[in-house]
């Protein structure tokens, strides 16, 4: 074992290992705020948020990987902590910021001693003080600290309480140097863990009723579904309620963008890129940022709350009876964010088979990506009828997780048979949630977002438009005509002069649409779907849309985006209100309600293939996810396609 | 595999299913695998620490220390418990 002291440096990296639910990230927040980024660890899937904070001359870089209970376990999360400690795969970290509750001092040392074991240097963050000495415990952090051979902090990372110390404790660490137990034999490490305890804690933990209140309430057969489902419903309600202004104010934003820059640029093809493809494209994405922060924001609140693992048993009974884990719920409702993250997330389901079911059906699950495409075709399908169209939105994540739940039904029945492993799970402390934890996550995942935003979705739109505005295609004779005939009625009748060169605009662009690649792409495909209604502009669409579910919105903006017959100049009443080459709208109701089914049920998303791909190590899961969903939203959009076809005759 | 006899109130070795809310027990013998032992052995649940029932049924949730773990009926009925009273009072 090492016995040097380490000196202090310019800039030193601190690894934050602990527990889950100890507040390691309210911590790491409070250490580094917005100077922070979410990645992958390096060499592995683990998500780990890397930020820095200086103190005094040293600028530290804390690396906060998740929670864990122990660092012997088989799964890859253990085996990154490992890695990371003994510098294999990355840099060795000068020193480890071991986050321990001071509630549960005795379940955390046992993962102390494990980190101990590796020899680096160590300090220890004694979190939930307050909560500790409220219910009837003293902690004599000095002996405690004696006995481990590491300094130990007390900290309250809400209010940043001891931060000051806990940095004037990394500029002064070592090693340390007292004999620990082997971690191999749990008894050693009790009587351990005993020991210290005996020594340096005084009082007895008091345990509160009102927990034991809350919990029946909460994990109750009837009542537990009834909250649930109050919390569920009010989380949406408020997502598509508050998102509406900020949502209105970035569409009027890029609008007014488009029309500055398109008035400065000269006509031509850099005009139209930029316009056109650029901020067009663009804006259709960004429009539903706010949607996405909130959703982010109260699930992060919701998660702070304890509430999730409480929920996480309600929804046991249930994805019991569907072959899944209650554990899957945690994926399921990240997958409401986002499908990747949820995927990964699946790595706290502990058995292989259950995991691979919940990797197979969570991108059944309304991600915010299908938002765009929610909105636009519930407002085509339910103009000025909010409630209805609120309705809509539900239905759409109902149909998305009854196809996921009956889906998982299958595969435990076909390619994974078997039942689900029995739960087990913490459940953490209920207390008030962290509005600045929340903010930054949020702030994190947006970011994430607009960087994606930024540069897939930017390029497939500059790449969307050039395929929409090559070849270029001589200009129809009629053009001309109605041009000739606006100029001639410009001087007694403007408005009629206007309406011809609208319509000679409409014309132009129209049939430069229909001979561009883009065009003889979406002509090629259309027979595929034209039984469920589309043309072959919206192929075009939902090809691109394999790529990512929210390209959709910006090839649609793209390819509208010329279209001067349409009088609305926000980009989703553009697209709204686009028309087929006939001069009927793109988006009447069988089609908008068949396009629906369709970006509820199918896997539009190479990112999310790809990701199951590396979570199942197997190319024939992510391929089978691929095909079954496809198959099974082209089914289903062709069925709704059909009867609504037949309703409205 | 050992059959697992229904026992009297009063026995001092029980099914954790039957226990009684705020009881105090220790664990005394499992039926799980090797997994779902160093799992529940690493959430806090050895086998030489006592916890108290808090909530019977689905999910059955206990403490230990300060932590609340909440284990589904298919575990319960796998792990027999000795009771502290029962224990303390021989």
């Amino acid at each position: 074992m090492q016995k040097t002291k380490s000196q202090p440096k310019a800039t030193s990296s601190v690894l934050l290992l602990g527990n889950p639910n100890v507040g390691k990230t309210t911590l790491f927040n409070r250490f580094c705020g917005l100077r922070s980024a979410t990645s992958n660890f390096p060499g592995s899937t683990v998500e780990a948020r890397i930020g820095t904070s200086s103190s005094g001359a040293t600028k530290r870089t804390f690396t906060d990987l998740p929670g864990l209970y122990t660092l012997h376990a088989s799964d890859d999360l253990s085996k990154v902590c490992r890695n990371a400690l003994d510098g294999i795969d990355c840099n060795s970290p000068e020193a480890v910021l071991v986050v321990i509750d001071a509630t549960n001092l005795r379940r955390n040392l046992t993962i102390v001693n494990e980190i101990l074991h590796h020899g680096v240097p160590c300090v220890i963050a004694l979190s939930m003080v307050d909560i500790a000495q409220k219910s009837g415990l003293t902690i004599d952090t000095k002996k405690f600290g004696e006995h481990l051979g590491c300094q130990v902090v007390g900290v309250h990372p809400r209010t940043g309480v001891g931060l000051p110390e806990l940095h004037k404790a990394l500029d002064n660490i070592q090693c340390t140097q007292v004999e620990l137990p082997e971690f191999e034999k749990p008894k050693e490490v009790n009587n351990w863990a005993n020991e210290i305890i005996a020594s340096s804690v005084g009082g007895t933990l008091a345990t509160g009723t009102f927990t034991d209140r809350l919990d029946k309430t909460f994990t109750h057969p009837i009542l537990g579904l009834v909250v649930f489902a109050a919390v569920m419903a009010g989380l949406f309600w408020t997502i598509f309620t508050l998102a509406t202004v900020p949502m209105d104010v970035v569409n009027l934003i890029f609008g007014h963008i488009g029309t500055a820059v398109g008035s400065v640029l000269p006509a031509g093809d850099i005009h139209d890129m930029v316009v056109d493809g650029v901020i067009a494209g663009i804006a259709g994405i960004v429009v539903f940022l706010p949607q996405i922060c909130l959703l982010f924001f109260l699930i992060g609140l919701l998660e702070d709350t304890g509430y999730l693992a409480r929920a996480a048993f309600v929804m046991d009974r249930l994805l019991r009876k569907f072959g899944l884990p209650g554990q899957s719920f945690v994926p399921f409702l990240s997958a409401h964010a986002c499908a990747i993250p949820a995927i990964m997330a699946a790595r706290i389901v502990p058995d292989r088979r259950d995991r691979i079911a919940t990797i197979l059906v969570a991108p059944f699950f309304s991600c915010s990506a299908r938002l765009p495409v929610y909105v636009l075709l519930i407002g085509v399908l339910f103009i000025d009828q909010p409630l209805i169209g609120g309705l809509a939105f539900f239905g759409c994540y109902v149909l998305g997780a009854l196809a996921a739940l009956f889906t998982a039904l299958l595969v435990r029945r076909t390619v994974i048979p078997g039942v689900s492993r029995p739960m087990m799970l913490e459940l953490p402390t209920y207390k008030w949630p962290s509005i600045r934890t929340a903010v930054l996550n949020t702030i994190d995942r947006a970011w994430v977002f607009l960087k994606n935003a930024g540069t897939v979705i930017l390029a497939i739109v500059i790449v969307l438009w050039w395929l929409s505005a090559y070849p270029k295609v001589t200009i129809p004779d009629s053009v001309h005509a109605l041009r000739d005939q606006a100029s001639v009625v410009a001087t007694t009748d403007i408005v009629e002069s206007e309406r011809l060169l609208n319509q000679a605009n409409s014309i132009e662009y129209t049939t430069q649409l229909s001979g561009s690649f883009a065009g003889q792409l979406g002509k090629f495909f259309q027979p595929v779907f034209a039984p469920l209604g589309y043309d072959w502009k919206l192929t075009v669409g939902v090809l691109t849309s394999f790529a990512a579910r929210e390209v959709f919105v910006s090839t649609l903006a793209v390819l509208t985006a010329g279209d001067d017959n349409v009088e609305n100049v926000g980009v989703i009443d553009k697209i709204e209100h686009a028309k087929r080459d006939n001069g009927e709208r793109i988006f009447n109701v069988p089609t908008a309600a068949s396009l629906l089914v369709f970006f509820v049920l199918a896997m539009q998303c190479l990112p999310t293939i790809a990701v199951t791909r590396r979570e199942t190590g197997s190319w024939n899961w992510a391929l089978l996810q691929l095909g079954y969903m496809t198959v099974l939203a082209w089914v289903a959009s062709f069925i709704t396609f059909t009867i609504v076809t037949m309703v409205m005759k | 595999m050992t059959t697992l006899t229904r026992p009297t109130t009063d026995r001092e070795f029980i099914l954790l299913s039957e226990l009684s809310e705020r009881e105090e027990a220790v664990v005394h013998f499992t039926q799980l695998d090797f997994e779902e032992r160093s799992l529940l052995a690493a959430m806090g649940l050895h086998d030489d620490v006592t916890f108290q029932l808090c909530k019977q049924g689905q999910p059955c949730i206990i403490q230990v220390e300060a932590t609340r773990l909440g284990l589904s009926k298919e575990l319960t009925s796998k792990i027999i418990v000795r009771r502290c009273t029962v224990c303390n009072e021989a």
